[in-house]
């Protein structure tokens, strides 16, 4: 090992020590020591590829996008300020790159529309199948995430994300408009238009649809 | 909102995920002990939204010390072919640079007769994310070519 920090590759830490590690660790990574810059992606790895995977719902390119995220990260630390948290700025990079990632597949099916929309790619929630799948992983696959993974893929990218980033990671608006570069506003409008989709599928009056069908 | 003013959903929305500030919440509690069709609404969002499941993935230190690893190999690839991306930026910097000396720019979108000028937009917007994928994908070839190389 290069680097002269001792630690394992846990994020278990409480944040304040998280924090002060994150810092010897980036001044580290930023001076060359590849042990450090892989540390660092040890420690956020977990929530940045689970909010990948809760973006765009595929395991493989969940990881994809979070590598790309820490890639980018990785060149971009010579220039990289103390005062944005590595954490904020993932999330910003993920959140974006999702997005971008959704509107190309929605164009791919649009335009090429060779890739019916579900034959090709595997099931989202086909995790059960998925040797890597852990026992949570598992329990989505049931019926009612099924069902709510099918009402998220319908929203438009922005819509999705901001939903995703309010109701899943409990990011405050505030922040969604920061980290998505967007109104208050705006992130407002899109939060309620993804809830009133969502109380469309599964309200009251779905459900009397449903049950008069 | 006073209790006469006109129902308003989104802010029962931001109402439940408590994103209301101290007088517009007030305003809306107040609106809401005498709305009972904002009641229902509000009693439905929360209803629906907690049977919207969070899923939750959890790796294992072994997992995520490989990802890591993947990850931090992959970076020291880069950096080293950067010198290579550097050179082949330069060269099509000149080319497009050639090009724009060759032939005149015309910036504006002509919009043919009768077509509505929004959906000229929307293509356009379209148009620049396919450019954006074949520009992953050259680049994606170009990372492919210097592992090779
Ligand atoms: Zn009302």
């Amino acid at each position: 090992m290069k680097g002269s920090l001792v630690m394992t590759m846990d994020d278990s830490c409480s944040l304040p020590v998280q924090s002060v590690t994150e810092d010897i660790l980036l001044d580290q990574a930023r001076s060359g020591h590849e042990q450090a810059f892989a540390q660092l992606v040890a420690m956020h790895s977990e929530k940045i590829i689970a909010l990948a995977w809760r973006l765009v719902g595929q395991r493989e390119i969940a990881e994809e996008i979070a590598q790309e995220a820490f890639l980018r990260l990785y060149r971009s630390l010579p220039g990289f300020r103390g005062e944005s948290r590595i954490g904020t700025w993932l999330y910003r990079t993920v959140s974006r790159l999702a997005i971008d990632h959704l509107r190309r597949e929605k164009l791919r099916r649009k335009f090429f529309f060779s890739r019916s929309e579900n034959s090709e790619q595997p099931d989202p929630l086909d995790l059960v199948a998925d040797d890597r799948a852990s026992p949570q992983e598992q329990l989505l696959a049931r019926e009612a995430g099924r069902r709510m993974q099918q009402v998220l893929e319908k929203l438009p990218a922005r819509q999705k994300t901001v939903f995703v980033l309010r109701h899943m990671e409990g990011m405050p608006i505030r922040e969604i408009a920061a980290t998505l570069e967007l109104k208050e506003g705006t992130v407002k409008a899109h939060l309620h238009r993804a809830v009133t989709q969502f109380r469309k599928e599964f309200g009251e009056t779905a459900e009397a649809n449903y049950e008069t069908e | 909102m006073k209790p006469n003013k006109p129902c308003n959903k989104e802010l029962l929305t931001l109402y439940h995920y408590d994103e209301l500030a101290g007088a517009e919440a007030q305003n809306l509690e107040l609106h809401l002990q005498h709305c009972s069709a904002c009641q229902n609404d509000l009693k439905e969002i929360r209803k629906v939204l907690a049977a919207v499941p969070t899923p939750h993935l959890q790796l294992s230190q072994a997992q995520r010390r490989s990802f890591a690893e993947r990850v931090s190999s992959q970076a020291q690839q880069r950096s080293k072919s950067r010198a290579g991306i550097w050179a082949g930026g330069l060269a099509a910097a000149a080319m497009v640079a050639a090009i724009l000396l060759l032939r005149p720019v015309d910036l504006t979108v002509p919009n043919a007769p009768g077509q509505p000028a929004m959906a000229d937009f929307e293509m356009l917007e379209q148009l620049e994310l396919l450019q954006d994928l074949d520009l992953l994908k050259d680049l994606e070839l170009l990372q492919e070519m210097e592992q090779w190389g």
